[in-house]
């Protein structure tokens, strides 16, 4: 650590910067460091007293058992809890509940469709997707692949997939399930997730919220109200998702077969958006900024370097 | 604060007193401000359930030391890997094309700066951020992160490593 380390430390300690002594280089670095000087968090939603009130009201209730959940908005989880079950693998789920009669929707590829539930609640199927249900209507359904939900109001509905289960009392959210992504994201009202792949993990997701849980990693955000499930409209937009979901999602559109020219080219991350006016113009939207080009040959499209 | 019990005023003086400075730490490390609010009251809480054994002059440590374990806690919760690249919680606005986590004026200066903050370490990056934000001197940050003075420092090379290695790249 040089003398010039030192003279940071103290510009940084002490606020103060012997303007002779900086080169041109340590002038770039000042420069910035005097502006996050200026930076300030974002707003928080809450303030401090509403926060202080939630907090009085836990520890009012003194007897809270150690190892639970903390604060008072969790105990819905556990509400919840205790009627999750536990699906360890998506068809042996599905073939156990086949005893009573079961309403089944099926999409194929390139297909979208809406189905009306006993209940009055509606569900718009993306491609390549399929909903279950008990003739016996209890507001739980199974869905694999991807779909978008306006609930009525009522008691609990349950979306049931092999990773994860989604609760709501009557809202509006996206579920996906594909290859080893699960992602849920709310419109309006309120939405409790599931995951599967994590022990005692709930997720609770508000109007403009979304969560994805993959192989090994969870993300939550916030999310434009008009992006959630723009499918339905032919939009797609990805925040950091593998080509390989990307080109999935087109393939299930356009019903065509993709090839990639090196191997490593689908799990590069795609940060952007396309939208399905046709195969070639989708395509250029997801190539362009990745260094990419396509070859569309009938069915077939081969992507590879633009080098 | 009495020295035989420490009741719900107490905690409300603790409140009062910490809870701005807690908060920020908890932001710097996930950079979500609802998570960072679900997380300072859980500090709280924790401080609440421990009360047997707080002491004033250690609280504000104590407070740190909470809220740093209840953000490792969560994570390992959710099975979360945080790794360089793939940058879990996403900010606010990163789907939405909006200004990201911190807000200063010059747009495009902000983008930038936002984009190398975010690739400071955690350690690193909140000793930055509490010297920065706050204009704590690192003889303040150690004593509240329980540090030494010369361990603050290491911290903050490291984030300045990376800010030089950011601003020679011509973003």
């Amino acid at each position: 650590m040089g003398s010039k380390e030192d003279r940071y430390h103290q510009y940084l300690n002490e606020d103060k910067a012997n303007e002779s002594e900086w080169s041109a280089e340590d002038r770039e670095m000042i420069e910035f460091l005097e502006k996050s000087r200026g930076l300030k968090t974002p707003a928080f939603p809450q303030t401090k007293d509403t926060l202080w009130e939630t907090i009085e009201n836990e520890i009012v209730s003194e007897d809270v058992p150690s190892g639970s959940s903390v604060g008072s908005k969790f105990s819905w989880y556990a509400i919840a809890a205790a009627l999750t079950v536990l699906i360890l693998s998506g068809v042996a789920v599905f073939s156990a509940l086949n005893h009573s009669e079961e309403v089944v929707f099926t999409t194929g590829i390139a297909e979208n469709t809406s189905v009306d539930l006993p209940d009055g609640s509606v569900v718009y199927l993306n491609s390549e997707s399929n909903l279950y249900y008990d003739q016996d209507w209890d507001r739980s359904l199974k869905l694999q692949g991807e779909a978008f939900f306006e609930v009525t109001k009522g008691s609990i509905f349950t979306v049931n997939t092999s990773m994860g289960d989604v609760k709501v009392l009557g809202t509006s959210f996206n579920v996906a399930i594909r290859e080893n992504m699960f992602a849920v994201s709310c419109k309006t009202g309120k939405v409790e997730v599931n995951f599967y792949g994590a022990k005692n993990s709930a997720v609770v997701l508000t109007k403009g919220q979304t969560v994805l849980f993959d192989s090994y990693k969870v993300i939550t955000g916030d999310i434009d109200i008009d992006k959630i499930a723009s499918w339905q409209i032919g939009e797609f937009y990805y925040a950091s998702r593998p080509l390989s979901e990307v080109f999935e999602d087109i393939r299930r559109h356009y019903n065509v077969t993709i090839k990639f020219a090196e191997k490593d080219i689908d799990a590069r991350l795609f940060n952007g958006y396309f939208y399905t006016e046709n195969l070639k113009t989708s395509l250029s939207w997801i190539c362009d900024p990745m260094g990419l080009t396509y070859k569309i040959n009938g069915k077939e499209v081969l992507i590879e370097s633009k080098d | 604060m009495n020295s035989n019990s420490f009741n719900k005023n107490d905690l409300k003086d603790c409140y009062d007193q910490y809870f701005d400075a807690i908060r920020n730490y908890i932001f710097y490390k996930v950079k979500d401000v609802a998570l960072a609010e679900d997380i300072v009251q859980e500090t709280f809480i924790k401080l609440w359930k421990s009360r047997e054994t707080v002491r004033k002059e250690t609280v504000k440590s104590l407070l740190y030391t909470i809220a740093g374990n209840t953000v490792i806690n969560h994570f390992n919760h959710m099975k979360v890997v945080r790794n360089h690249e793939n940058e879990v919680i996403t900010t606010k606005g990163r789907s939405s094309g909006e200004s990201p986590l911190y807000l200063l004026e010059e747009k495009e200066f902000q983008l930038k700066l936002n984009a190398i903050i975010e690739m400071i370490p955690e350690g690193s990056r909140e000793v930055f951020l509490m010297n920065r934000i706050e204009q704590l001197k690192y003889s303040e940050i150690a004593e509240r992160l329980e540090l030494s003075v010369k361990a603050v420092e290491k911290r903050m090379s490291k984030a300045l490593v990376i800010i030089r290695e950011q601003l020679g790249r011509k973003i």
